[in-house]
Parts: structure tokens; C-alpha cells; sequence
């Protein structure tokens, strides 16, 4: 990439230039990002009245509702990361055994992407309702279960529409990373007497483990901050964004709802910016 | 392609494993589909009891009523409205910062582009409060300019970052020759950088359009009834629990989506929009 080069920047003739053009844009990060989240720091914090306090932190982690809430939450973004990864490696190797399959899979597992959130909840919601199409494929016509499972609006289907919605990350960098692997060091591996878990453990999985990893971090981050799906989907399951937005509209309370974003944005950011870098350097390691 | 394992000891016949391949790629084609599938029949359905498997009636009837609900009408013109601005003024503040980042070397320039990726690092529903509580305060919660704005939010950083990264796939010689000449900067951009953007300025103001016109989270807590976009109003027709209105309305925001989503995907880097 022209990046490594170094050839791709030059210096600027007059600094007044970059000023003009980048000027704009840190006010709008500014002012409808930094300030924001300052004014919720402050609300959490109870500046502008009487404050400061730390009460709403200590509600927050002394109250078993909110607890649960965070748990509850980091489960369903583990679970679905966990999930998207196990979901993407067989349908990475099926797309490199196979053109043709190979194409009709990244189409699909593109798709998801181009669905807005709110649809893709309300769709999910629909599909696996008790008296939906899965349950009555389920019942009806394969025989596996022998009455309807109750999927819709609880963890269960959250999760199974998280992973819907949240899986291309993990699912497009897996499947192009299993696709441009070498296979001359697989069947080199084969060829000394691996068996083929062997080889996958052993080789294909160190191959992939960087695409893996950085995919399973957007799809981990990209759950644990979704509001339309729980909104959705998880009537009986609140996530910690939805219980902020339940704060701030049934009973308009702003320091408790700014307290639990807030948390939210030092674990997002924390998972960013301290995972990523420790994963990826287990995964070059040497 | 080549198939040197097929001869290797304990391997399947090579039948049985496309069979298995091919069952894995269906099972995965109903995992994607299926909710759609039962959408877009939702959307069509005269009527639909359990337990058969698809509709017993077809019925063009909801869509008519869904485009003749009157509050749909206004989100929709709201919706359209609010996305052409978000993406006249997203492109106005972004570009020349992508410009800068993507083609200039100067200090703090790493430092810049993690600036501008901010809002893709924290929660949007972070963000929402956030913008809300500041809206509240300044009496802008409802407005027109809090919608977009709100939507600026979730759209600059990919802005920013869709461009840079094409700027930094052209060589930099002509501009560097160009300076040594004498222009200025929006001299070379407008004349050497400008006509070798135009695939990624539109690829960019289209995924823009599509953010904006999708946005929900943000816009629910900063909007009034006035200022519901689609996605908004398509919330509370949810709630309302008219399954077949509901189905058609999510139909129309999700075909045109899609749609745009495919048209440009192929000028979209998969690691730019991914950075999300």
C-alpha cells in the first residue's frame, strides 16, 4: 500500500491551508461529541447541582438491576462474537472449496450489513415468533421439535439476532482470510503426517487467528452498544443501552441514564483500545 | 482449480463433500433470508395462521394504506430531506479534512485521524444521550437542525475516512509538482484531485445518504413528532401492532437500502466501513 512507501504524503506549503480544512471538522467532533459526552460526565457527576457526587456511580454498581443489566450485556456481545466466529470457519472453508458456493456465501454474508438495524430487529422478531416461519418449519415440517420454542423477545433471540445483524465483520474478514491462506503449507503439514484437526489447529487457525480477532472485536462492540435490536427483540432481556434509554423516558432521569452511557463508553472504549492491542499482538506472535 | 487431495488416505469421495458443502451454504442461505422472506411475506399476507407454512391470500392493500397514513407521508419527506442535508453538510466539512489527513504530512496528524474516528468508538446510544442533553439545554431538541446534526454524528467519521483513503491511493507527484509550481492547495485539489475523487466523493455521499436515511438510535432521542424520520415513525407504527402495515413500511425503507447498499458496495473499502 502506498502507506508503507511513504510516498503518498507531502508536506504542506502553508499551514494556514490546514487550518481551514480541518478546522470545521474539529468543531463538529467538538461540538457533537466531546461536549456532549462532557455534559453527561457532568450530569453523572451532579455538577450543576450541588455536586460533585459520586451516588450515581455507587447506585450503579451497588443496584442488582443494573448489575444484571452489564452482565448480561457483556454476555450477549461474548456470546455472539463467539458464535460469529464459529459460524464464519465452515463457511470459509466451504467458500474456498467452492466458487461458486464461495460467491453466493459473501453475498450473504454481506447482506445483513445492508439491512437497517430496526428492520433487521423487527424481521427477527417476526421470523421466530412463537407462531412464526421458523417454529412452524421447526414443528411442522421437519419434526425436529414437538411444540413451538419461544425464541422472540427473550436473551436466546436477541442473541440469535445479534449474530444476524453483527456477524459480517467477523464473517467477510474470516472467509477472505481463509480464502488467500497458503494451502501449500496446509498440505505441507498434511503431508508430514498431520491429521486435518491437527493442521487446522495448528496451522490454518495462527493463519487466520488476526482476521478472526479483528473481526470478533467489531462484532463484540458492535453488540454490546446496540439499542434498536434489544429494543426490539429483548422485551425480557434489557440491555444496559436500553435500560439508559428507559431512564431518560419514563422517568426523565439524566444523571442515572448518563451514568450508565457512560460506563458504557469506558468499557467500549477500553475493549478497543486495551483488547485489540493485546490480541493482536498474542496473534503476531512468533 | 487443481484438487491435489483427492487421492489422500481417508479422505470423503469428494461427492459427499459437496453435498456437505452445499447443505452448509443452504442452511446459511435460511438463516439470512428466511427474515426477510418473512417480511416481505408479512407484507403481502391477506391472511396467515398458524401453522401453515406461507399465506393463504395475497394482498397489495397494505402498502396503499402504509403510503396513505399521513405521518408516513411527513416522515418520508422529513426522512429524504434531512439525508440530503446530512450529506451536503457532511461532505462540506469532511472532505477537505480527509484531504488533509490523506494527503499532508504534518504533526498530529495520526493523532487528527483518531479525532475524527471518535464517534465510531463509543456506544451511539452514548452519544444520543449525550447529544440529547445538549439539544435539551439549548432548546434545540426537535428541530430540524438537531435531527441533522444528530445524523452528522454517526455520518462524518465515515466521510472522513472513505475519502482519505482514496486520496491516499493517488500518487502524490503531480500535486507535489503542481506546489513546487506555485498553486495553491485548492488549486490542486480542484484540478488534479477533484476529477480522480469522483467515483469515491459519490461512493462516500451515497453511503452517507444511507446512514442517514437508516439512522435510528440518535435520531429517536433527539426528534419531535414534527421531526420523526422514517425509521421513527416506522418504531412507533411497530408498537401500534398493525403486523401487515408495519411489514410494507419496513419494506419500503429496507428495498431502497439494499438496493443503494449493492450499487456502491464495490467502491466501498470493506476495511474503511467496517471500522465501525
Amino acid at each position: 500500500m502506498s502507506e508503507a512507501t511513504g510516498r503518498s504524503y507531502i508536506a504542506t506549503p502553508d499551514p494556514r491551508w490546514l487550518a481551514a480544512a480541518l478546522v470545521p471538522g474539529l468543531a463538529i467532533v467538538s461540538g457533537l461529541v466531546i461536549y456532549p459526552l462532557a455534559l453527561a460526565a457532568s450530569y453523572s457527576l451532579d455538577l450543576g447541582s450541588g455536586g460533585p457526587t459520586t451516588a450515581h456511580y455507587l447506585a450503579f454498581f451497588t443496584d442488582p438491576q443494573s448489575y444484571r443489566a452489564t452482565l448480561r450485556t457483556l454476555g450477549l456481545a461474548l456470546a455472539t462474537t463467539l458464535a460469529s466466529l464459529a459460524l464464519s470457519i465452515p463457511l470459509g472453508y466451504v467458500a474456498r472449496a467452492s466458487g461458486r458456493l464461495g460467491a453466493i456465501i459473501r453475498v450473504l454474508i454481506a447482506l445483513p450489513l445492508a439491512v437497517p438495524v430496526l428492520i433487521a430487529g423487527y424481521a427477527l422478531a417476526l421470523f421466530y415468533s412463537e407462531n412464526g416461519l421458523f417454529n412452524s418449519l421447526l414443528v411442522r415440517v421437519l419434526h425436529i421439535a414437538p411444540e413451538p420454542l419461544t425464541i422472540s423477545y427473550t436473551w436466546t433471540g436477541l442473541l440469535v439476532a445479534c449474530v444476524w445483524r453483527f456477524f459480517p465483520y467477523t464473517g467477510l474478514l474470516v472467509v477472505s482470510a481463509l480464502q488467500s491462506t497458503d494451502r501449500s503449507v496446509e498440505e505441507a503439514a498434511a503431508s508430514t503426517g498431520a491429521n486435518p484437526w491437527q493442521t487446522f489447529w495448528r496451522v490454518t487457525l495462527p493463519l487466520i487467528a488476526p482476521a478472526a480477532l479483528t473481526g470478533g472485536i467489531l462484532t463484540f462492540v458492535s453488540t454490546f452498544g446496540t439499542f434498536s435490536l434489544p429494543l426490539l427483540m429483548g422485551r425480557s432481556a434489557e440491555t444496559l443501552s436500553v435500560m439508559a434509554y428507559r431512564k431518560v423516558t419514563g422517568s426523565f432521569e439524566w444523571p442515572t441514564a448518563s451514568t450508565i452511557v457512560l460506563v458504557m463508553a469506558v468499557i467500549q472504549i477500553a475493549v478497543l483500545v486495551g483488547v485489540r492491542r493485546r490480541v493482536l499482538r498474542w496473534a503476531h506472535r512468533g | 482449480m487443481k484438487t491435489k487431495s483427492a487421492g489422500r488416505p481417508g479422505d470423503k469421495p469428494q461427492f459427499a463433500r459437496s453435498a456437505v458443502n452445499l447443505a452448509i451454504t443452504v442452511v446459511f442461505a435460511g438463516f439470512v433470508l428466511g427474515p426477510l422472506l418473512v417480511l416481505a411475506l408479512w407484507s403481502v399476507a391477506q391472511q396467515w395462521f398458524w401453522p401453515s407454512l406461507l399465506p393463504s391470500a395475497f394482498t397489495t392493500r397494505w402498502y396503499e394504506w402504509a403510503v396513505t397514513v399521513p405521518n408516513i407521508f411527513r416522515a418520508l419527506r422529513t426522512s429524504l430531506l434531512v439525508a440530503v442535508l446530512v450529506t451536503i453538510s457532511t461532505a462540506v466539512v469532511a472532505v477537505p479534512a480527509a484531504v488533509a489527513i490523506g494527503r499532508y504530512r504534518f504533526r498530529g496528524r495520526d493523532f487528527l485521524r483518531a479525532v475524527f474516528s471518535l464517534p465510531l468508538l463509543v456506544p451511539y446510544i452514548s452519544l444520543g444521550i449525550g447529544i440529547a442533553s445538549v439539544f435539551y439545554a439549548a432548546r434545540l431538541n426537535g428541530s430540524l437542525a438537531a435531527v441533522v446534526l444528530a445524523h452528522m454524528i454517526a455520518t462524518f467519521p465515515f466521510g472522513v475516512l472513505i475519502v482519505a483513503a482514496a486520496v491516499e491511493e493517488l500518487p502524490p507527484e503531480t500535486d507535489e509538482a503542481a506546489l513546487a509550481c506555485g498553486a495553491s492547495p485548492w488549486t490542486v485539489f480542484r484540478k488534479i484531485m477533484l476529477p480522480q475523487l469522483v467515483p469515491a466523493l459519490l461512493a462516500q455521499a451515497g453511503y452517507v445518504f444511507m446512514l442517514s436515511m437508516d439512522e435510528f438510535t440518535l435520531t429517536l432521542l433527539v426528534s419531535n413528532p414534527d421531526t420523526a424520520t422514517l425509521p421513527v415513525q416506522i418504531y412507533s407504527a411497530i408498537g401500534e401492532g398493525y403486523l401487515q402495515i408495519s411489514s410494507a413500511l419496513a419494506m419500503l425503507l429496507l428495498i431502497p437500502s439494499v438496493l443503494l447498499a449493492f450499487l456502491i458496495a464495490r467502491h466501498l473499502r470493506a476495511d474503511v466501513v467496517a471500522a465501525g
